[in-house]
């Protein structure tokens, strides 16, 4: 999950991120409060025809959609061998009217946006001791440090395997979590330094 | 104006500076030293990211302990590490990233972005992801993302150590070109030829306070010596 959002402006990057989010809530809630399929197919015509209608490239979206799709396949093919094709329409409705929401709304909405508008959302949260800009920027890092971490992973891992240790978990985890604490202490140390005081 | 004002700092039993007292006022300083010899400390020092145990550090009459916020404001601080201190995801969020929390009207960071973006020549960059940055360009990003906070002083804690040649060139052109006051604490001795003032640190003390032309024959010296007696 990094920045995937694409850069040509369609009508769908006009919308302000909030209400993608509520779409997406509303949506992923409505879908399991229905057993019809008629509302269901419904819903997932709609959620294939969002991303069409404002003429978003194919190549991003497959990628996008194909890990869950595999998933759901799996689970529709089940539901069919054990003679339930009903139920395999309801699985693949439901999941995909999400999976396809999903991905419309990180195709054409910024990270910053989305955590613009997550911060909004917990603004009420203030009134339980809960700070909204520091909820904010802890979504922002751990979405910016995922790349970071996958990279010390592989060099640790390289590391590890030309000491001949390439099955030892251990040799792994422990390097990680020490080169992770070190890098949160140097984070908090560079966000102090850029005058954030988290208000 | 820098001044350190009899200070000391301790990390427990750890005694890192010793009494230091000293005033800068050049616009390009420099502080050298073996690993572990106080340096970085002296730098944290400067943006209040640390402050001392016993005396005072004061920038342009303001105390670090006393006016933090200001002094943040005031002096800006380049890690070694730019993958450590990059928040946002795009480049140019980044470097949006303390304006923002200074709460500017949206005009003033996007001028603001764009005037930096465009003296560094990252334009092309404005919406690339971070981390597929190379590390020069990464360096770059950091070292705009505090110097669009229009800092009076800029503080470099090794800021081409983990950089290839061109890099460590690219960046050193651009610390040259800077308006403001640098203080740049390096191990890469090449590149402080053309500074006013270097302080060389051993053991919590500064053993040598003079212009490059002496002051880094003398730390080179005192790393040979170091390296005859381990030997």
């Amino acid at each position: 999950m990094f920045e995937i959002c694409l850069s040509r402006i369609t009508w769908l990057h006009r919308l302000p991120a909030g209400f993608k989010l509520l779409v997406l809530a509303f949506t992923g809630a409505a879908v399991f409060l229905t057993n019809d399929p008629r509302i269901l197919g419904g819903f997932i015509g709609f959620a294939a025809l969002l991303p069409l209608s404002a003429w978003l490239p194919l190549a991003p979206i497959v990628k996008q959609i194909t890990p869950a799709a595999t998933l759901i396949a799996a689970l529709a093919t089940f539901h069919i061998v054990v003679g339930d094709p009903v139920s395999a329409f309801l699985v693949t409705a439901r999941l995909g009217t999400v999976i396809l929401l999903a991905v419309a709304l990180t195709l054409t909405t910024r990270v910053s946006a989305m955590v613009d508008a997550l911060e909004y959302c917990f603004t009420p949260l203030k009134y339980i001791g809960i700070n909204p800009a520091k909820t904010g920027l802890t979504l922002s890092l751990a979405i910016r440090f995922i790349p970071v971490l996958f990279t010390m992973v592989t060099e640790i891992r390289e590391a590890q395997k030309a000491r001949g240790l390439e099955g030892s978990l251990f040799a792994v985890v422990m390097p990680l979590l020490v080169r992770t604490l070190r890098m949160a202490d140097d984070l908090a140390e560079a966000i102090s330094a850029r005058g954030y005081d988290g208000n | 104006m820098i001044e350190f004002d009899n200070v000391s700092m301790r990390f427990g039993d750890l005694s890192v500076l010793e009494h230091l007292t000293l005033t800068l006022d050049e616009r390009r300083v420099a502080v050298v030293g073996a690993n572990g010899s106080g340096k970085s400390t002296f730098a944290r020092l400067l943006n209040g990211l640390i402050t001392p145990t016993e005396g005072t550090v004061k920038i342009d009459g303001l105390s670090t302990k006393a006016d933090a916020r200001a002094i943040r404001r005031k002096v800006g601080f380049v890690f070694q590490n730019p993958d450590n201190q990059i928040v946002y995801p795009l480049v140019e969020e980044d470097i949006a990233f303390g304006l923002k929390n200074l709460k500017l009207p949206k005009a003033e960071i996007a001028t603001r972005v764009d005037a930096v973006l465009a003296r560094y020549g990252m334009e092309t960059l404005r919406q690339r992801s971070a981390h597929l940055l190379s590390g020069g360009q990464k360096q770059m990003l950091a070292i705009s993302s505090v110097l669009v906070m229009e800092p009076d002083y800029v503080v470099f804690d090794e800021p081409t150590t983990l950089l290839d040649l061109r890099n460590k060139r690219r960046v050193a052109k651009a610390i040259a070109a800077l308006p403001q006051t640098a203080i740049v604490v390096s191990h890469d001795l090449d590149f402080l030829t053309d500074f006013e003032r270097v302080l060389v640190f051993e053991a919590g003390q500064i053993v040598c306070d003079a212009p490059p032309s002496q002051a880094l024959p003398f730390y080179r010296n005192l790393m040979a010596a170091e390296d005859m007696g381990n030997v």
